[in-house]
Formats: C-alpha cells, structure tokens, sequence
C-alpha cells in the first residue's frame, strides 16, 4: 500500500532522509517514532507528494508517485486523510465546513447530504455542538478532533497523523490515541502515524519504525527500550503508575 | 499545464521547495478561469477588498485632489487662466491621480491582507492541508483574489475619481474664488471619453499586478512572525513600485496610439 525504496531527502542542502525504505501493507498500523527534527513529518508529507525525494522511490496505493505531476498526485492524496500537527483547520470555515470540505470540493453530493454527514462523524466525536463555532474558539484538543473528522469524512484508504497527541494534557491525548484505535477497527484503514510520545500508541500500532539521523534505526514489534538507544543523550524515563516507561524529550 | 510544471520547476520537490516567480505567474494565468468554479469566494473577496478599500481611497483622493486643486489655481491665476481649473482637475484626476491613488492605497491595504492571509494559512499548514485534501490552492486561494483585485479596482477608480472631482470643486470654489458653474462648464468642455477611456484602462492591470505579488510573498513566505514581517514589507513595496511603474509603461503605450 505505502512503499519507500531507498529514499533520500535534502533541503536546503541539509539531509533530512538517508536511503530509508519499508513498506506499510493495507490496514496495517505503524508508528513512526524518533527525535524532533529526525524527519518523521517529512515521511507523511513525501508519502501525500506534498515534497519530492532528492533520490529513491515512493509508491502509494500502487503507484509509482516520486515523479507524478500534480493533477495525478491530487487525486491520490483524495484518497488519504491526514490530519496535521497542529490540525491545520481553515480558521475562515467553521467546523461544519471544515469537515465537510473535501466532499463539497471533490465530490458532487448535495448541501443537505454534505451536511448529514458531518452533523454524523461530529455526533461520533462528540463535537456535534460545535458545528457553527470556528477553529479559534476550540481548544487544543477539540481541534485535534476536528482534524481528524475533516481527515475520516471520505473514507480514505490511508490515514496519515502527524504527531495527534502532541501539546495535550494527557486526558485529551488519551481521548485521541481511543478514537484514533476506534478508526483503526472500525474502518480497516492503513495508518501511518507520526510521534515522539510513543506510550500512547504501543498497544494501538502493529509496527513500530524508529529513526535516528534520517535513517531507519528499527523496524518491528513496537517496543519502548529501543526509544532510549536511538536517543540515548536525550531520553529521560518516568515511572507511569508503576507499569509503564515513557520517553520524554 | 504538465509542460508549465517541467519548465518552470513549479511544484516543490527537495531542490526547490517553493515555486519560482515565473511559474507562479503562469500557473496563475492559465488557472484565471477558476475564478468562475470558486465564483463564491470571487465574490466575498471582491466584496471585502471593495468595501473595506472605500474610505481610504475615497479620503486619499479628495485630498491630494484638493491640493492639485490649489496647487493648479495658484499657478494659473497669474496667467488669468483660473477659470481653466475645472477641465485642468477633471483631467488630472481621471487621466492618472484617480487610477494611481486607488493603485497604490489598494497595493497597500489589499496587499497587506492578502499576504498575511495566505502567509498565515502557509504557516500554519492549512496550505499543505488543501493539497493534502486534493485542492489545488492556487486555484482555490490565489486566483479568486487575483480575480478579485482585478476587479475590484474599476468601481474603486470610479469612486475615487468622483470624489476627487468633487474635493477639487470645493478648493476651486472655497478656496480659489471660482465661480461653481464655470468648473462644470470647463470640465464638460475639457473632459473627452478617450480620458475615460485611459482613466479606467489602466486600473485593472494594477490590480492584476497587486493580486500577484502578494499572492506571490504570501504563498512563498518563510521563517514564522519574522518572515510574515519580511514578506509583508516586501509586497507593499513591490506592488507600490510595480503600480508606479506600470503607470508608466502603460501611460507610453497609449500615448503612442492616440
């Protein structure tokens, strides 16, 4: 379904990638883990074609995506969903537009439908009184939500998260790891998600890939020792309850 | 629109992750006719450039038209030419103060919104997030408000140019001792339809013009508070020039025809 063949990436002269290569199979779950900066947003966004590799080869739900001219990438990326890091809400629609956008821009579905389908995924996220409020009037978390039903609405074949409980308390970091582990039965959907608070989603990811200095550090069984080794100067470790070891940049 | 991508090395890839100025100008050109498709927010921006732009181009206009007022009588007086003042204004004000008053207070205010608008939604992700969602945002952003700016500037001009006929007649009248009717009649006698036609010609490719480059800033902006600071600055800059001199350019082209 998503499949890297020695990519590489530089930007700005600096490289970000180094000859990574894995690949997601369908409904599979993955987390990508590593240091700030390591170049795990990067991965989502070379995975929609928002940037190219400098080098290596990209596959997205069978194609061949590294050298596909715009039109074509924009009707791939119709078929994921991401949800950004800091949700990327269009702060000038409402929430019921933001949800609602990709079906008002791609498909031909009336007002009146558009809008049943959103007052439905709001009423599963619990934001269904929300609906005429505005991205700035939401808290972090709210937002977070939000995001992620502007991502669900179409019914992609991927799901792409980048770093979804980052600047929660851990209330509401729980209440997305829930949903985001609620999506992943429910709708089968691949997903590919990007964080550093690893702990969150050991039990909701099938596979964990770790990077360190922009290359695949571990491929496999999520696993929370590993975290330390890719970062041993940086990583400090709490006791959570008693039971569970996180990592804290 | 495939051969535009190759040639101007227009979509980000790790090389050059922002587009270049010529690529963004013809990518904007060739997608001009989804102006129609977003014809909504053609609209609400058209409206919201119109209205806002209104008092300060209406106030800027009066004023420097009151001193051109002034500035005219006090020179044609000693001549006793006075009673010239009104065709000596109305041409001054149709021909180049109304267009390029609205032009360079629009390169302002609109340009100043429209690049922390688009810089805003280019910071915050929410541009990846259109592409990520299959929108193409120059298409769904820019070109509605390069459309937009395009035409917002003929009422505005028209606005401008009247109230700055009317702010001359008043210094005229007030303040240089004319007789109120013998403005008119001069006006009348003085003003041809080929001003008209030179007055509202140009505005619209200063709107064009202004649309772009900040368009151009906003879409291209880097570095967070520091960089909207940089690209802002730049745009009025750039787009007061680029009024300036297209006033110019165009001024000579038509001068060589009529």
């Amino acid at each position: 379904m998503i499949e890297f063949k020695n990519v590489s990436l530089q930007l700005g002269g600096r490289g970000i990638l180094r000859n990574v290569s894995f690949r997601v199979e369908k409904g599979q779950s993955v987390l990508l883990a590593g240091n700030s900066g390591v170049g795990k947003s990067t991965i989502l966004k070379l995975i929609l074609g928002l940037i190219k590799p400098t080098e290596g080869s990209i596959r997205v739900l069978g194609q061949e995506i590294s050298h596909l001219p715009e039109k074509r990438l924009l009707q791939i990326r119709q078929q994921c969903g991401m949800v950004f890091q800091e949700g990327a809400l269009f702060d000038s629609l409402t929430i019921e537009e933001n949800v609602g956008f990709f079906l008002r821009e791609n498909k031909k579905f009336t007002a009146e439908q558009v809008f049943h389908k959103v007052v439905e995924i709001l009423e599963y996220l619990g934001l269904e009184q929300y609906l005429h409020y505005y991205p700035s009037q939401l808290s972090g978390g709210m937002k977070k939500r939000v995001a992620i039903a502007r991502a669900i609405i179409a019914n992609p074949s991927i799901l792409l998260y980048d770093e979804p409980t980052a600047g929660l308390d851990p209330i509401s970091a729980n209440r997305v790891v829930e949903l985001i582990d609620d999506l992943r039965t429910r709708m089968s959907v691949t997903s590919v998600i990007v964080s550093h608070e690893i702990h969150y989603f050991l039990d909701v990811v099938d596979r964990m890939i770790l990077l360190k200095e922009g290359t695949i550090f571990y491929d496999g069984v999520p696993q929370l020792n590993l975290f330390a080794n890719a970062n041993p100067s940086k990583a400090k470790y709490k006791i959570n309850n008693g039971e569970r070891l996180y990592g804290i940049i | 629109m495939w051969f535009i991508e190759r040639i101007t090395g227009w979509f980000p890839d790790g090389a050059k992750p922002k587009p270049t100025w010529v690529g963004f100008t013809l990518k904007t050109l060739t997608s001009l006719p989804y102006a129609l498709k977003y014809r909504w927010e053609t609209m609400r921006q058209f409206y919201i450039m119109g209205n806002q732009a209104i008092p300060l181009v209406v106030v800027a206009s009066m004023f420097v038209s009151m001193v051109l007022g002034l500035e005219w009588g006090k020179k044609l007086e000693p001549f006793g030419a006075k009673l010239m003042l009104g065709r000596m204004v109305s041409i001054s004000v149709i021909r180049e103060i109304g267009p390029m008053i609205t032009g360079l207070m629009v390169a302002g205010r609109t340009g100043a919104k429209i690049v922390s608008e688009i810089g805003n939604m280019v910071l915050t992700e929410q541009i990846d997030a259109l592409r990520a969602f299959g929108t193409d945002p120059v298409k769904r952003l820019i070109v509605p408000r390069v459309f937009a700016s395009i035409m917002v500037m003929i009422p505005l001009t028209v606005l401008s140019d009247a109230f700055g006929i009317i702010a001359g007649w008043f210094a005229s009248v007030v303040w240089m001792g004319i007789d109120s009717e013998f403005f008119w009649l001069s006006m009348r006698d003085g003003l041809f339809m080929k001003d008209l036609f030179i007055g509202f010609l140009k505005p619209p490719f200063y709107g064009f013009l202004i649309g772009l480059i900040s368009g151009y800033y906003g879409y291209t902006i880097q570095g967070g508070a520091e960089g909207m600071g940089r690209a802002a600055t730049k745009t009025v800059m750039y787009a007061s020039l680029g009024v300036l001199i297209m006033d110019f350019v165009l001024t000579k082209i038509i001068l060589s025809f009529y």
